[in-house]
């Protein structure tokens, strides 16, 4: 209660905070309700409409084959978020556990998880995520595997260093003196004391997951046609950027405000998570 | 007093954070002269660092507001100064002695090229001449073999070693004033004598003005020749320290020396200090200390002044002042 | 007093800790050959400087380290041995860490971290004193009210939080509690108070002390019987009056003369 009051308050404080997170709240809004909003199915095509200039009928333009490009972003927003979504939450979950266990026994164990989490990293993100995409085929579960994968070891390692020094912290030493299990240990202090920092990972994250989704989009690597989604309609539409530039901009822009708008609501909560602020 | 090193008069400056001001000190008093080591004690949140880091300006600019007053050192008015000319006098004017020795040297460079470097930025010893340097700062700090401690790194020194060397450094373009900010809190007590010692000893070879921080009593009796009391950001005792401390006249300072175990009998409790400290968000008018005072009286909802009961021992105190001389 | 008055008997112990960094092997004897006895309702003094051994042995009492050889024996048991596996008696023994700033979880609440305690203690002794109603009774004893235990700790000041400590150690009885430097991050007048509260709980919970300490000055007021620690090895025991007015040992007399004493340096 007194961390929402904290929350709300802060927020308000944080003008530039408070839009990015009306605008996130319209981002999920739009997703859930797309069916309503839109006003043509996403996958109708009409070939003697294809490539209006934006108007009443089409708000936005259409592509191609005739497709009503705002329903295509406003169906999109479940494929791009979403997936970018469950792809964070998959990575930090299996990351954090993996990695609390690697810091709480330590020995050979922590060794080995740490080399691996070193192999993981020493590739280029946007790089181990292709080629796991590409290996895994062309789908956007798939994609959404390799995101997993790609973002594993930020939550390995974080999850680790938090665990670590958690389970050397003062108060997990006073806890054993009386005589606790390690159990209890995990629940009561060393999970919610780590969550903040995972917390704020994730929402800093989610913005760069629906772009690496895009990106795979792009690439022919993520979403399949006629599925809508953002990275796939721009690498389709940019072919029209010079005669019907309605077509990729309104998508590119899609992409922008929503990344944006995780990236600031993402330092938002850094700051409001941290127990040294406010009273 | 001709030969003053440090005049602050009535300076008074606040914090700015998320909107609301703090005032942290209010028309703080302090002189320091040449050779001479000033105490200066109070709680956590008395505004002792704050009052040493002002002399230097090195609290953060965008967050502080001097609200008053004026700091004179050396015959230089530092805040009319601007930031290079303060930045001159830091490490060549005014040493620096913190608590932690390790946050003032750097872990990766061995001792002697710390010092090296130090002596080389604030002087025009070439650099054999600098390199002997090195060896005579470390003998002064009574460090045996300089030849071997210079090759060490700072994780090879014990905490008392680490603060000789940090000593060593402050003192090595010879400052006016050195600035010891708890400079023996986080050492062993018999280190603590053998430090405390070093710095009363190079103060008087040097003539360098001590401003001496700190929360224990004890030190400052054994060093000091001068107090300063600081109770919320206000100077509310000052005066030779065998005056304010034997003979304590304002009540805060008297309380506080009453609640020290050290004398007190072991079948009685100690003495506390009632209430609670001021919000000084909104700093309370009149005396500071009232609230939480047994003497108070109606004239303590003005602001006291800090008069002098003589010429060595001053308190901002109205119940000293209408008895003693009728304020 | 005769030996079965003893309430806690350290017999002989010893903890020696290996470390090795870039090959070199260090051995580091903490505590060596170490004997002492804590007699019911007396409150004894460690007193040492770093390395002395002081926390290796707040530690080896608090079943956070094993022993190398020895036995410590409390109320009449073996609590801990270099053989064997001897019960040890969660709830009986307390301890209050020097620095409340981080001996409390952050993340609870007053309430929880002082019914922490309780999870390993017989059904019993919770039902005894688990309560709320105890719970409160036990929040008042220490200076805090009952809107406290709903807020988290980083609303308090220090010496609220070292209060917290105090009644999360009581909350289970305790017959010893162990203070390990509990004042020593406190500021003058917040250690007046935290020591007569101590003070107070002693006579009032019928405890036992074992305070570990830098502070002569509240070594001095608050110790019975007082031991010097130096390198791992105790070199003195003595009663208060004695330790003070005339040490035997050259090291309590170094450490005693080391420490600047307002009331008596100021010949300036």
């Amino acid at each position: 209660m007194n961390l929402l009051l904290r929350s709300i308050r802060s927020l308000i404080k944080n003008r530039f905070a408070a839009s990015a997170v009306i605008v996130l709240a319209i981002v999920f809004l739009v997703g859930v309700f797309a069916p309503l909003l839109a006003t043509y199915s996403p996958a109708d095509t009409a070939p003697k409409d294809r490539l209006l200039a934006p108007g009443s009928l089409h708000y936005f333009g259409t592509d191609e084959l005739g497709r009503d490009i705002f329903s295509r972003i406003l169906y999109g927003t479940r494929v791009s978020v979403g997936i970018a979504l469950v792809a964070i939450l998959l990575s930090a979950l299996v990351g954090t556990f993996i990695g609390s266990f690697s810091g709480f026994i330590g020995r050979w164990i922590d060794q080995v998880i740490m080399r691996i989490t070193d192999v993981l990293l020493a590739f280029p993100t946007l790089v181990l995520a292709l080629a796991l995409s590409a290996a895994l085929g062309a789908s956007i579960v798939n994609a959404a595997l390799a995101i997993a994968v790609v973002k594993l070891p930020i939550y390995m390692r974080l999850a680790r260093t938090q665990a670590l020094s958690i389970s050397q912290s003062l108060y997990v030493k006073s806890a054993k003196t009386f005589g606790v299990s390690s159990g209890w240990v995990v629940r009561k202090h060393v999970v919610p004391n780590l969550l903040t920092p995972i917390v704020v990972q994730i929402t800093l994250d989610i913005g760069d997951a629906i772009l690496l989704i895009a990106t795979l989009g792009f690439l022919g690597l993520g979403a399949q046609p006629p599925t809508a989604e953002w990275g796939a309609m721009i690498s389709t539409g940019w072919n029209y950027l010079i005669d019907q530039w309605w077509y990729p901009t309104f998508t590119g822009a899609a992409i922008f405000i929503t990344v944006m708008a995780f990236n600031i609501v993402g330092d938002g909560v850094r700051d409001l998570l941290d127990p040294k602020s406010g009273e | 007093m001709s030969s003053l090193i440090v005049d602050i008069q009535d300076l008074s400056l606040s914090f700015q954070t998320d909107g609301s001001e703090v005032s942290i000190l209010k028309n703080v008093k302090l002189q320091i002269a040449t050779g001479e080591i000033v105490g200066l004690v109070g709680e956590s949140g008395s505004g002792k660092s704050v009052t040493a880091l002002a002399i230097s300006k090195l609290l953060p600019e965008e967050i502080t507001r001097f609200t008053g007053g004026s700091i004179n050192f050396d015959g230089t008015d530092i805040l009319k100064s601007d930031e290079a000319s303060v930045a001159e006098l830091r490490g060549k004017r005014i040493g620096f002695v913190f608590q932690e020795p390790m946050t003032a040297l750097n872990p990766t460079m061995t001792i002697g090229n710390q010092l090296f470097h130090v002596i080389r930025r604030h002087s025009t010893l070439s650099k054999d001449e600098a390199r002997a340097r090195v060896r005579k700062s470390l003998e002064e700090v009574l460090i045996f073999k300089p030849e071997i401690v210079e090759n060490q790194y700072p994780f090879q020194l014990s905490g008392g070693m680490r603060q000789r060397v940090v000593i060593a450094m402050a003192m090595s373009a010879n400052p006016a004033l050195l600035i010891a900010d708890e400079p023996t809190t986080a050492l062993d007590v018999t280190v603590q004598a053998e430090i405390l010692s070093l710095i009363e000893r190079l103060a008087k070879d040097h003539g360098t003005a001590v401003l001496l921080i700190s929360h224990d009593l004890g030190v400052i009796a054994k060093t000091c020749s001068r107090v300063t009391v600081l109770y919320a950001g206000e100077v509310v005792e000052s005066g030779n320290v065998a005056d304010v401390l034997k003979n304590p006249r304002h009540p805060y300072t008297q309380a506080l020396i009453r609640s020290l175990p050290d004398i007190a009998a072991r079948d009685r409790s100690l003495e506390t200090i009632t209430g609670e400290f001021p919000d000084l968000r909104n700093r309370p008018d009149g005396c500071i200390y009232a609230p939480r005072c047994p003497k108070k009286f109606e004239k303590c909802s003005q602001s006291p002044l800090l008069l002098g009961i003589n010429q060595l021992h001053a308190v901002a105190c109205w119940a000293e002042h209408s008895v003693g001389g009728g304020a | 007093m005769s030996n079965h008055d003893a309430l806690l008997r350290v017999e002989s112990i010893n903890k020696t800790f290996i470390t090795q960094s870039r090959g070199i092997r260090n051995e580091n004897h903490a505590v060596k050959s170490l004997s002492f006895e804590i007699m019911r309702g007396e409150v004894f003094g460690l007193v040492g400087e770093s390395g002395s051994g002081k926390s290796t042995i707040a530690n080896l009492l608090m079943n956070l380290e094993t022993l190398d050889s020895g036995e410590i024996i409390f109320d009449g048991n073996v609590i801990a041995a270099s053989k064997g596996t001897p019960k040890f008696p969660y709830g009986d023994i307390q301890i209050v860490f020097q620095d409340p700033k981080s001996s409390l979880d952050p993340r609870m609440s007053v309430r929880e971290i002082i019914e922490e305690p309780l999870r390993s203690v017989s059904i019993d002794r919770k039902k005894e004193f688990g309560s709320s109603s105890d719970v409160l009774k036990l929040i008042q004893a220490v200076g805090l009210r009952e809107e406290h235990l709903d807020r988290k700790p980083h609303q308090f000041s220090g010496g609220q939080r070292q209060r917290i400590a105090i009644a999360r150690a009581l909350i289970t009885r305790p017959k010893l509690v162990v203070l390990d430097e509990p004042t020593s991050a406190l500021d003058i007048s917040v250690q007046a108070q935290v020591i007569n509260l101590l003070k107070a709980i002693q006579n009032e919970f019928g405890l036992t002390y074992l305070f570990i300490s830098h502070n002569m000055g509240v070594v001095k007021y608050l110790c019975d019987r007082v031991g010097v620690l130096y390198q791992g090895e105790l070199v003195e025991v003595e009663t208060n009056e004695r330790i003070f007015a005339a040490p035997k040992q050259d090291y309590t007399k170094k450490l005693l003369a080391s420490v600047p004493n307002m009331f008596e340096d100021m010949e300036k």
